[in-house]
């Protein structure tokens, strides 16, 4: 127990004090420069700020994070299915992937303004954005993962009799397990972003609208504030992601030297 | 009879053009008889547990089983494969139980019935604990564990004892003897080591070099129960003494 708290502190101290470090010299620089307010505030100012719009920023934030996680989770959806589908059958395969990376060709940008024309200024456009540049990561890694388990091991099942859904079932899916979620980290660090940038193309609340609000009154110090925001909660997704990860599959993490119950008695 | 194979042939593409693996085998065992196989390094034994389970289809000859045909169906025999396959995901308990798993048995029967072979196999603190964290000879224990559990009356064992410690070893040897005496089994058995061969079993096979033909056999008349102390005997080492100069013969 103890030397896990020391690994911890070990583990986590650098990243916060290169941190604090990097905030203390911004801050210096700013005072001592005197550069102005609304080009660069101090993480003083940016500080005030957030206390001062606290309530704007609650507001603004509640929107934007259901549309990341809605559009998350349908991504995960739809990736899983995809991933499913493309390892069942290598017609599909063929069919489907190449789509697959076509669409990631074709920028967001250019996307948005026609799910907006189909779909309104409301909420469901930016939940499929999400969800368009959340998924892709799930279903390369989740393929991945699924083609990659071992033969042996299929082999072994399968001189027990074992039918197709039951390899699928029992080797193929827990082997893809890690892989799904190391496509879901990356994708979570997508999902805010994705629903900020929805949010520039037509929205009425939202951080993206805070962000584009803040820019047209050169409220730079609120930028940041919406910066800062942004990178908390992308981080929250992201952690979450690993919790889960460590929840459903805890195999994937053991490492016999952590707990090694010494050598064989007999 | 219980197993037949009926002039087994089977050939893997290779860079060269066709590798003949398995040449023509002939080899019938009887109800309950236990069956070692030894042969050099690549000749084929594996390839011919994996025609016998069924995984492979020969590209000639039969496979039978107490009489009806069986070449190229699965979930006939307990085969245990040369590396342990334990499922990383599960535990040992689980890994143990997977054939019932497969079959639609009941699970908790399954791990409780696991859970009592665990003292056996030396595993007894271990059954909630991941292979990650088993030791070489644990993992190919465990291993052992679930082809028992997987309940045929034919177990095909690839080197089953390959990575045990000499002690585990004989151990394990003698629970084996132990639980066939009480459960009879027909046991096909590949091992490298004429000593565990002899020890064993009713009846010793020689393969030849790639690719695999039956070279030689040798009944084992030593009677039953085996004892240690029957290794130094006379028959023990004359057992050995043939068999190690059929392996070795034109070399
Ligand atoms: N699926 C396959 N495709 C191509 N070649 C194969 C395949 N399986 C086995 N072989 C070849 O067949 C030969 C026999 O392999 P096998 O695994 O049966 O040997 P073995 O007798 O079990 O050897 P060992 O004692 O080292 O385990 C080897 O030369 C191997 O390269
Ligand atoms: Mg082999």
């Amino acid at each position: 127990m103890r030397r896990r708290v020391k690994k911890r502190f070990r583990d986590g101290a650098p990243p916060v004090l290169t941190v604090l470090l990097f905030l203390l010299v911004w801050e210096a620089g700013v005072r001592l420069t005197g550069i102005e307010r609304w080009l660069l505030p101090a993480p003083s100012g940016i500080a005030a700020s957030f206390a001062d719009s606290w309530e704007l920023i609650q507001r603004h934030t509640w929107p934007t994070l259901q549309e990341a996680v809605l559009g998350f989770l349908l991504g995960i959806g739809v990736a899983l299915l995809l991933a499913v589908l493309i390892q069942l059958s290598a017609w599909l395969r063929r069919g489907i992937y190449p789509l697959l990376i076509g669409s990631q060709t074709v920028p967001i940008i250019a996307v948005a303004p026609l799910l907006i024309l189909w779909f309104g200024y409301g909420l469901l456009p930016k939940v499929l954005i999400v969800a368009l540049v959340t998924f892709f990561p799930v279903v390369v890694s989740t393929v991945d993962g699924l083609s990659s388990a071992d033969p042996d091991m299929v082999r072994l099942l399968r001189s027990m009799g074992a039918k197709e859904w039951q390899v699928f079932r029992m080797v193929r899916f827990p082997h893809a397990l890690p892989s799904f979620f190391s496509g879901m980290k990356i994708a979570a660090t997508y999902g805010v972003l994705g629903a900020v940038i929805a949010e520039w193309l037509g929205a009425s609340e939202g951080l993206g609208v805070f962000l584009i609000r803040s820019q047209n009154s050169f409220a730079a110090d609120r930028v940041f504030v919406a910066i800062t925001v942004i990178t908390f909660w992308s981080l929250v997704l992201f952690g979450l992601v690993c919790l889960a990860a460590r929840w459903a599959a805890p195999w994937a993490y053991l490492r016999k030297e952590d707990s090694w119950k010494g050598e064989e008695k007999r | 009879m219980k197993l037949e194979m009926e002039a087994l042939e089977q050939s893997y593409a290779s860079p060269t053009g066709e590798r003949r693996v398995i040449d023509r085998v002939d080899l019938k065992v009887e109800e309950g008889e236990f069956v070692s196989l030894i042969g050099p390094s690549g000749c084929g034994k594996s390839t011919l547990f994996n025609l016998v389970s069924g995984l492979e289809r020969p590209l000639g000859g039969r496979i039978r089983k107490d009489g009806s045909d069986i070449t190229g169906a699965t979930g006939h025999v307990s085969y245990m494969p040369q590396k342990d396959c334990l499922f990383p995901w599960r535990t040992v308990v689980e890994n143990a139980s997977l054939a019932a798993e497969v079959a639609g048995k009941d699970k908790k029967k399954a791990r409780e019935r696991a859970e009592r072979l665990l003292p056996v196999f030396g595993l007894e603190d271990f059954a909630g604990e991941y292979p990650a964290r088993l030791s070489g000879g644990m993992r190919q224990r465990a291993a052992l564990l679930r082809t028992v559990m997987a309940d045929r009356d034919l177990w095909l064992l690839d080197e089953p004892m390959g990575a045990l410690d000499a002690l585990t070893r004989e151990r394990i040897q003698d629970w084996l003897l132990q639980i066939l005496s009480r459960f009879p089994r027909t046991v096909l058995f590949i091992t490298h080591s004429v000593d565990e061969a002899v020890y064993l079993s009713d009846r010793v096979v020689v393969l030849t070099p790639r690719p695999a033909r039956v070279k030689g056999e040798l009944s084992i008349t030593l009677p039953r129960p085996r004892t240690r102390e029957q290794m130094t005997s006379e028959a023990f080492l004359q057992a050995k003494q043939w068999l190690w100069e059929k392996l070795h013969e034109d070399k």
